[in-house]
């Protein structure tokens, strides 16, 4: 990995540059799968505490063993709205580390455990039991999740597949997301597992008592981002957000709510026997996607949007997928928010 | 008087009209009659010129003398003449001439005539230094490969032999004939121009370089592409793209060898001092060879002024290269039959950020010096030779004053060999060759237990590697009609070790050489070529990875691991904890030589090569006591083609080639279960390099190059990794699709200026004259759903100056 720095500085002087609009990514020009889903939606009886509060009743993405959870797929449209989930033919996978095939055997078939290599099911929306945790002492916070999923009609999820595994151009009418269900809280899952006779990264008895009170995380649920016309100064009202053409905006935003940043407990270990406790809030992130005619420049962190000079009246639409993030975890959880403009000449 | 005069004229038509006056010491007494007594050289290398003619014909008053005649020679005009030749030493008299104003005539096999006027007194002699022009490719060396190969059956004959003057002038090259030799049937278009010779669709990495007989880490310098000696040092460059000789081994593709010039040594025709010093626009440098006694002492040394350039516009992320290069040789004949040959090369390159206050801060630096000592024996049936050599390796890469990659190596190695001829037929050849590489490797990087990462840990390893080479066979030469027949076979034995352990396989080679005519010579070789492989458990196998990806803050680059390990085979260091096994691959080819009318040759050769996969199983026990199995190896591969050569290589008013190769190189795929092409499976190759003499002592050279597109490895779609917020690409099989055809024209005008002592030549290249827009790399948006391309070099003017003295 070290040399391909160098290859990649190097290569400044053996070929010329490129005509890529790197921009394109970020373009939603067509129907596109982001992210896994996770919400629980039946609780296992055990530590209700986990629950937590929160105003909006924002779902609960963290799961135990034994709760039920509804897995799905957050896709967009070109129009930049969220199309269901439910419409779309996706099989889900149980993968444990590395998956080189997706020729998987059911998860009913075998002694099914969150580090199992397996296929959960079929379905837009697919429900289903936390299995127990395994034997590799829940290392991952999570349970390693892979959607495949047909976004064009004309093929099916089997198709895609055994496109995964053969790949063909027609991979591209297909989405594979890797992402996976959060197990957590962390310390009440940790108390488990030492219960079970499991041998922890810890001593149970280090963990204050705050920390199994750590409530599951839940999904931000921001309002809507706010935007203001950098020539004038004025917030946008109404909706749709009525724009011209060459129009320049700046966004603040999206609104997040005081609920969404969690607090959550760290715990550092200052020798092997002595660990630290430290209260962590949650990073929230965005991302922004755009359908053509509205161009982001990046102004040293901060977006401007324009509007093209050339757009036709019309809708147009900036999406923001929204996450949070906890120090050291691996998954992230993913929302989004739109905001709908029409163009006026 | 008339009827001599015309005849003397005719005589510059027509040499040996007039019969030429032999010189005299003798100064005429009488007082209307002089002498004129002088020297002829060749202009530039102050050469000597013997046997050039020499006329005198009178001229007006009211020339000067010293000047040039340009005026024609007008016939009527001419009232006498007088003629003589020059001798060894170039020098010549004429005695006896009318007082006045003369006009000079040298008419001198290739060279261009030379008038000049001079003036004849009575009783005063001066001696004139005169300087003719060369033609342009006067200082070409003429070597019939056939015929040498055929004569001297010790020695295996390389398949082409590049005159390193000559292919200097050939576009595209830099002026490099290493870099020419990348043009020749068999050697697969090396992209993005790099100093990579994969050969006949093989693993660049298994291509042997050798500098006189010694294995050196790298042929090029890594950035801009040039060969890590010096231009002007390099007699020659050999060419095997399989079936080398059993004196070598340990390489499964073929072998190139650069032969550096001696000095002037007795006996050559030409033993003053001379000189050569360049510049353009990415380096300057020069060499110097002198006689020494009997032998003769060169030197040349060479370094690039780009990275300084480079420097000068900054900016992060911009990596300045540069290098640096040098050669020094002595040859004494130290007794009867006996000749000691002392070496001493270098070469280094250096990258780095030219913004140095840049948190990248990315330096990487590699070198070695070699020092060589050799001795040749030859008298009556013998003929021996014994070279020992000392390397000193270095490489390293750092990112930061925390981060480093160090690697240091001593390389002992050892070429003997000795050949007795027995009987006129037969001639017994034996040789032993040694590589020992001991390595120490340093790794420098923040100590992972704290916390602020501002502390370093340093890991360092040591190992050794080595191989031992030892060959025996016999060279048989029969003379039915209508031409000779020259067999040989041989057989190595090579021992490969890492320090932990050692393999030994032995080699059968050989090879036949007919001339069934003339004009036809027919050639077949078949024999073994094992190679070491040290296997490294758990990663893909095969002897080029699959391509990895770069993200920068733009795209991701879709880098092909071949191009990794370009930059330095070694930094990412030898495999630890790995196995060493021992690959054999089996060449065989067979081909025709035929010497065709106007100075053409053409080289037909059918080729096959094949290399066995190996695999190796390792037992790991884990704390649990659970065995791990892992399993490594490479796999089978194998390649086949024909190889054309139509060459013109020893005329001095057009000469080049045009080389074609059809290829197809192949890997077995085991997980598919199937032969799939291997990277450099350029299945079309067409090189056509030519250089043309024009008047005014300017020539053009011409090179287009009409090529296949590697096999490439598509990315079909990508894996949306949601918890890392990235796409994994998702690639199918190489070989689906291939790169576009690749096309380009290369120009070059050369132009030399001759003065009396020295040669100065410019140069003016071209390189993609029609800006052909090709894509090396490609370049995709972070989720790959888009692509674009990062082309090649564009449209790309250089200039250089030389000057020959």
């Amino acid at each position: 990995m070290r040399t391909r720095t160098l290859v990649l500085a190097s290569l400044g002087l053996t070929t010329c540059g490129w005509e890529l609009d790197v921009q394109a990514v970020r373009v939603l020009d067509r129907t596109r799968a982001f992210a896994i889903q996770v919400e629980v939606v039946e609780f296992d009886p055990k530590w209700p505490s986990r629950i937590g509060f929160d105003p909006d009743d924002a779902p609960v993405v963290e799961a135990m063993p034994g709760d039920r959870v509804r897995l799905s797929a957050l896709i967009v449209g070109a129009d930049g709205h969220a199309l269901p989930s439910a419409d779309f033919d996706i099989l889900w996978f149980s993968c444990a580390g590395f998956c080189p095939t997706l020729d998987l055997p059911r998860c009913d078939d075998v002694e099914w455990t969150t580090e199992a290599s397996c296929e959960i099911g079929r379905g837009g929306e697919f429900e289903f039991e936390v299995p127990p945790l395994g034997p590799n002492e829940f290392r991952w916070d999570a349970m390693t999740t892979i959607a495949v999923v047909a976004l064009d009609e004309g093929i099916d999820a089997e198709r895609c597949r055994q496109l995964v595994t053969t790949p063909g151009p027609d991979l591209r009418r297909c989405a594979v997301i890797h992402g996976g269900v959060p197990i957590g809280p962390h310390w009440p899952v940790l108390v488990d597992l030492a219960e079970a006779g499991v041998e922890v990264w810890l001593p149970i008895t280090e963990i204050p008592a705050p920390a199994l009170l750590q409530p599951a995380d839940r999904l931000p649920m921001p309002g809507p981002p706010i935007w203001v016309d950098v020539d004038t100064g004025l917030q946008l009202v109404g909706d749709p957000l009525v724009v011209r053409p060459g129009q320049r905006l700046i966004s603040e935003g999206p609104t997040w709510r005081s609920a969404d940043s969690q607090p959550y407990v760290q715990a550092q270990g200052v020798d092997l026997d002595t660990f630290v406790f430290i209260g962590e809030q949650e990073i929230l992130v965005e991302e922004w996607y755009y359908t053509p005619g509205l161009n982001p420049v990046d102004l040293d962190g901060t977006v401007e949007l324009i509007v093209d000079e050339d757009a036709e009246p019309g809708p147009l639409s900036v999406v923001a997928l929204y996450s949070d993030e906890r120090w050291g975890a691996s998954i992230r959880i993913v929302g989004s928010t739109v905001t709908d403009f029409e163009v006026v000449p | 008087m008339r009827a001599p005069a015309l005849a003397g004229v005719l005589s510059l038509l027509v040499p040996g009209v007039v019969r030429a006056a032999p010189p005299s010491n003798e100064v005429s007494e009488s007082p209307d009659r002089g002498r004129l007594e002088g020297r002829v050289r060749t202009a530039g290398r102050r050469t000597p010129l013997a046997g050039a003619k020499v006329l005198v014909v009178p001229a007006a008053a009211d020339v000067r003398p010293g000047r040039p005649a340009r005026a024609p020679l007008d016939p009527a005009a001419v009232e006498w003449i007088r003629e003589t030749r020059t001798d060894e030493a170039g020098e010549f008299v004429l005695d006896d001439l009318p007082v006045g104003k003369v006009r000079l005539v040298v008419v001198a096999d290739g060279h261009q005539r030379t008038d000049i006027h001079a003036e004849v007194e009575t009783g005063r002699v001066e001696a004139l230094d005169l300087f003719v022009e060369p033609d342009d490719d006067a200082g070409y060396r003429t070597e019939v490969i056939s015929d040498r190969g055929l004569e001297r059956v010790e020695e295996a004959e390389p398949d082409h032999r590049l005159d390193a003057e000559q292919v200097r002038v050939y576009p595209g090259s830099g002026n490099d004939p290493v870099r020419a030799a990348q043009n020749l049937p068999g050697v697969a278009r090396s992209p993005g121009g790099l100093g990579m010779v994969a050969i006949r669709g093989g693993d660049p990495r298994q291509t042997g370089i050798y500098i006189d007989g010694h294995p050196v880490p790298r042929g090029f310098h890594v950035l801009p592409i040039a060969s890590v000696v010096s231009p002007g040092m390099i007699d020659s460059v050999e060419l095997t793209p399989g079936n080398y000789d059993a004196a070598f081994g340990g390489h499964s593709a073929g072998l190139l060898q650069i032969r550096t010039r001696p000095g002037p040594l007795l006996g050559s025709e030409d033993r003053a001092i001379h000189g050569e010093a360049h510049v353009d626009v990415f380096d300057f440098g020069g060499t110097i060879s002198a006689p020494v006694g009997p032998g003769a002492v060169t030197f040349g040394a060479r370094r690039a002024h780009i990275g300084n350039v480079l420097g000068l516009f900054g900016g992060a992320g911009l990596l300045a290269p540069n290098y640096w290069d040098y050669l020094g040789r002595f040859d004494m004949p130290v007794a009867k039959h006996h000749r000691l040959t002392w070496r001493a090369l270098g070469a280094g390159d250096d990258l780095r950020d030219v913004d140095v206050y840049s948190d990248y801060g990315l330096r990487f630096s590699a070198g070695f010096h070699r020092f060589d000592l050799a001795h040749e024996f030859a008298r009556g049936r013998w003929r021996t030779s014994i070279s020992p050599a000392i390397r000193l390796d270095s490489s390293s890469l750092s990112y930061s004053s925390l981060t480093s990659l160090d690697r240091r190596a001593w390389v002992a190695s050892l070429r003997a060999s000795a050949s007795y001829r027995l009987s006129r037929r037969a001639t017994l050849v034996a040789g032993l060759d040694v590589v020992d590489d001991h390595w120490r490797r340093s790794e420098t990087e923040p100590d992972a237990a704290d916390p602020t990462r501002m502390t370093r840990s340093t890991t360092q390893t040591h190992g050794r590697d080595f191989a031992l080479g030892t060959w025996l066979g016999v060279a048989l030469r029969f003379d039915p009609r209508p031409g000779p027949l020259v067999l040989r076979m041989q057989v190595r034995l090579s021992v490969f070790g890492d320090g932990r352990e050692a393999r030994a396989m032995p080699d059968p080679r050989a090879d036949l050489r007919f001339r069934v005519h003339p004009r036809v010579e027919l050639m077949a070789a078949f024999g073994q070529y094992s190679f070491p492989f040290v296997v490294q458990y758990g990663k893909a196998a095969g002897v080029i990875e699959p391509a990895a990806e770069l993200d920068v803050v733009s795209g991701v680059i879709d880098v092909p691991i071949w191009l990794i390990t370009y930059f330095d085979p070694g930094i990412e260091g030898e495999v630890e904890k790995g196995s060493l096994l021992v690959g054999r691959t089996l060449h065989a080819s067979t081909g025709v030589r035929v010497e065709l009318p106007w100075k053409l040759g053409l080289r037909a050769t059918a080729f096959w090569r094949d290399t066995g996969g190996q695999s190796r199983l390792r037992f790991d026990e884990a704390e649990d006591s659970s065995i791990a199995i892992q399993q490594g190896g490479f796999p089978s591969s194998r390649a086949y083609g024909l190889e054309l050569l139509l060459e013109r290589a020893l005329a001095r008013d057009i000469h080049g080639w045009i080389g074609y190769t059809l290829l197809r190189s192949q890997r077995f795929e085991s997980e598919l279960g199937e032969w799939r092409p291997t990277e450099f499976d350029q299945r079309h190759n067409l090189v056509a390099l030519m250089s043309f003499r024009l008047p005014r002592g300017f020539r053009l050279g011409v090179r287009f190059r009409l090529v296949s597109g590697n096999p490439d490895q598509p990315i079909y779609g990508a894996v949306i990794k949601e918890d890392a917020g990235y796409y994994e690409p998702v690639r199918g099989p190489l070989g689906d699709t291939y790169r576009p055809l690749f096309h380009q024209l290369d120009l070059r005008l050369d132009k030399t200026w001759y003065a009396k002592r020295a040669s100065v030549t410019g140069y003016f290249d071209v390189q993609n004259v029609y800006n052909h827009r090709y894509p090396e790399l490609w370049v995709y948006t972070a989720d790959y759903r888009e692509r674009s391309e990062r082309i090649g070099l564009p449209i790309f003017p250089s200039l250089g100056l030389r000057v020959d003295w």
